[in-house]
């Protein structure tokens, strides 16, 4: 078999990936008269609201499938067979705006449907990854951006100083390891660090074209606190949810403090780590000492995504501003931050006895989270591509080497995937 | 794509000159034997063969639509990660297969001739791993290698592995190869059981003529019963090399658990799913599974070739 591999690729012609995608289909399909029936396919988290607003219109009736983690392939198989597309889904982040485009060519524009001033009020720069131009593909559900968490009692007993710098993190990192072995700044979070740090991992600059650079000194600069940290001991090259880390820092409270998003305040420090509430102090995000603004980054999040093959493009538009900006929002079943900022309220409310803030009052701490939103990443859903930090960087950091050492053979990988992909790589 | 249903065990029983004594099927019995293998037949042309040509047709076919030649194959054999994949089928069919015949026969030749209590109670022990298999297996060991939980955690300890990933070791595909094919191997109760299902059907009298002659057990063994074995061994191997093609949701579910470090395409199966569901390329896709079926295609041939499995004994 290897030997027709190897014959094969002797024939110079390289044929694209992307070949046959030239044309996007973006047209939508005809529309069709009376009421609306809607197919969904929902993650389990969001079904509640498809269930409430079904409650609120018994006009419209919703077909309600709640998916496991495998929207994307079910979505290839529709478009492979020509039928069974769903009128709307959930979408993660990273396929807010790869569902506009190809391989899926799934997604609707519904800004004829969604009124403008009602998009004024979204956290700026998260309606980013919905929109291309004037065009909207899709629209938040919820955000989740990076803070600071900190134990505040192990601040209070230690007599530390809440740094406001990534420099003053480490520094303080340094000082900890020094004064008190065995405590920890969190775990090393390359793939937040480097996006608040403007580091081109995989920049698009173009059309299907991509700038990889993790030579810029953007990108050097976090990994040389990585590793100076690391050495140091005050970085666990562990996951945050491993139950190792959970025994050995998280939950015998020897995390001074860590960089996580904003939903880890209550599913991580008080689920998981089973700190009480009130100890657990919010920050808000760090810059870089020569920078004047804080550039920060997210983890998480969900849109709602219209099928631009639905008979039915207006009700499946209005069901998806409902499900963004309507009651479910501020339900008590809804988990998350929302993207909408009138209902951010209502979260800060029920969240406000649960953190402490040194300074001011939570509202802040979030405002400062996410109005500093600058998603310099594009989100690309080349899956293997966010996974290569994973399979190239990881392993070698959870066995002691230096992350410099294994920063080369991580943009090798980054660029064959990429190119696997379809995308032309500028290196540099 | 290659599925192990596509071969049928040899029949050598129905070959008329096995048993001489010369009983001819009767029209009623011939017709229970369409009626009975009508339903087998339909489904796997349905769900095995009809598939595979559909497969065949599609890899020659652009994406866009219109003949693409070798150009399918020609984009999958480029691909980065075409080779490595092929490396990491390689050293997992090599680990599971030689244990898995080696098991199979041992085990059975071992148990053939204890008395019959014994022989079923074993049977049913070496059976039972069976029935936890595939993504359920994986994940039984995954709880077995986790350090901290696992009931060996102690000797893993012991042998400076404290974390999963040092027992996992994702970094090192050879050492994961490995570790698929253990998973795989201890699934060989099914194979165990075939050949003491043969090693049954070795003639008394041939035995006793053995016996008579003054054959100890381990000349019984090699000049009796793994020559008549043959054909079985023949059949266990195919049916192994096929489904050793087939590794996909051992290597998925420990990329799922290890958050990417286990990359997703560790396996040509898994490649052929990046194709397909990540760059919507079908065709692609299909030049993968259809160069996976030829494998097991021509692992079958070779086998049969080798033993003579279909050649009728006079």
């Amino acid at each position: 078999m290897l030997g027709i591999g190897a014959a094969l690729a002797l024939a110079a012609c390289v044929p694209g990936q992307g070949e046959g995608t030239e044309d996007p289909a973006t047209e939508t399909a005809s529309q069709a008269e009376g009421p609306a029936e809607l197919v969904i396919w929902t993650d389990p988290n969001r079904q509640v609201g498809f269930e409430m607003y079904q409650d609120e219109n018994p006009e419209v009736d919703l077909q309600i499938e709640t998916l496991p983690d495998d929207i994307e392939s079910r979505l290839q198989l529709a478009n492979q067979a020509g039928e069974g597309w769903p009128d709307m889904i959930v979408v993660k982040t990273q396929q807010m705006a790869a569902f506009a485009d190809a391989p899926y060519e799934f997604s609707a524009d519904i800004s004829p449907y969604v009124p403008e001033d009602l998009l004024g009020e979204f956290s700026p720069a998260i309606l980013d990854l919905c929109t291309d131009g004037d065009a909207l593909y899709c629209i938040n559900n919820d955000l989740s951006p990076l803070v600071l968490w900190y134990d505040k009692d192990l601040m209070e007993e230690f007599g530390y100083e809440l740094p406001t710098t990534w420099e003053e993190f480490e520094a303080l990192g340094l000082q900890l390891a020094e004064e008190h072995p065995g405590y920890i700044m969190g775990h090393i979070a390359t793939m937040q660090y480097l996006p608040v740090s403007r580091c081109p991992m995989a920049q698009v600059v173009g059309d299907m074209s991509l700038q990889v650079d993790l030579e810029d000194p953007n990108c050097t600069r976090v990994f040389e606190m990585i590793d100076n940290m690391l050495a140091a001991g005050a970085l666990s090259p562990m996951s945050p949810n491993d139950p190792e880390f959970i025994a050995d820092y998280a939950a015998n409270r020897h995390l001074l403090m860590s960089v996580q998003p904003l939903h880890r305040g209550q599913y991580g420090f008080i689920n998981a780590y089973e700190w009480p509430e009130g100890s657990v102090g919010i920050a808000p995000p760090l810059r870089w000492e020569d920078e004047d603004e804080v550039h920060n980054y997210y983890g998480g999040g969900v849109a709602y995504a219209v099928s631009r093959h639905s008979e039915h493009l207006e009700a499946a538009a209005e069901l998806a501003a409902w499900m963004a900006t309507g009651p479910y929002q501020t339900a008590p079943e809804t988990p998350t931050f929302p993207a909408y900022r009138p209902a951010q309220d209502n979260w800060i409310e029920n969240h406000t006895d649960m953190f402490y803030v040194e300074d001011g009052e939570l509202g802040d701490v979030v405002e400062a989270s996410e109005s500093q939103l600058s998603p310099y990443w594009d989100e690309l859903n080349v899956g293997s591509i966010r996974s290569s930090y994973a399979q190239a960087v990881e392993p070698g950091l959870r066995q002691g080497e230096s992350i410099f050492d294994l920063v080369p053979a991580w943009q090798e990988l980054i660029v064959n995937e990429a190119q696997a992909a379809g995308w032309t790589v500028e290196e540099g | 794509m290659s599925a192990p249903t596509a071969v049928r065990p040899p029949r050598s029983r129905s070959v008329p000159t096995d048993r001489p004594s010369g009983r001819s099927v009767t029209r009623g019995q011939a017709t229970a034997g369409y009626v009975l293998s009508s339903l087998y037949v339909l489904l796997f042309v349905a769900f095995a063969f009809l598939p595979a040509v559909y497969a065949v047709y599609l890899a020659f076919v652009r994406p866009g639509g219109g003949f693409a030649g070798i150009g399918n194959f020609i984009t999958v054999a480029t691909d980065f990660r075409y080779v490595a994949t092929f490396k990491n089928l390689g050293v997992y069919a090599l680990v599971f297969l030689v244990p898995t015949l080696v098991i199979s026969i041992g085990l059975a030749l071992l148990l053939h001739g204890r008395r019959t209590g014994v022989a079923s109670t074993f049977r049913v022990l070496y059976y039972l791993p069976h029935s936890v298999i595939g993504v359920a297996a994986v994940l039984l060991w995954l709880f077995l290698l986790t350090p901290r939980v696992s009931p060996i955690g102690g000797l893993l300890e012991s042998l400076g592995m404290e974390q999963f990933y040092d027992v996992v070791r994702p970094g090192n595909p050879a050492s994961l190869a490995v570790l698929f094919a253990i998973i795989a191997v201890w699934t060989s109760g099914q194979g165990i059981l075939l050949m003491f299902a043969a090693l049954s059907s070795v003639p008394q009298e041939v035995e006793e003529a053995a016996s008579i002659d003054g054959a100890n057990a381990w000349q019984m063994v090699w000049h009796i019963k793994l020559p008549l074995l043959r054909k079985w061994v023949a059949y266990l191997l195919i049916t192994s090399v096929a489904a050793s093609t087939q590794l996909f949701a051992e290597p998925q579910l420990m990329s799922a658990v290890t958050n990417g470090a286990v990359g997703t395409n560790f396996s040509p199966l898994q490649l052929a799913y990046t194709f397909a569901y990540q760059y919507g390329n079908f065709p692609a896709s299909a030049a993968l599974s259809i160069q996976l079926l030829l494998l097991g295609l021509g692992g079958a041939v070779l086998v049969v070739k080798k033993t003579g499995m279909f050649r009728v004994e006079v």
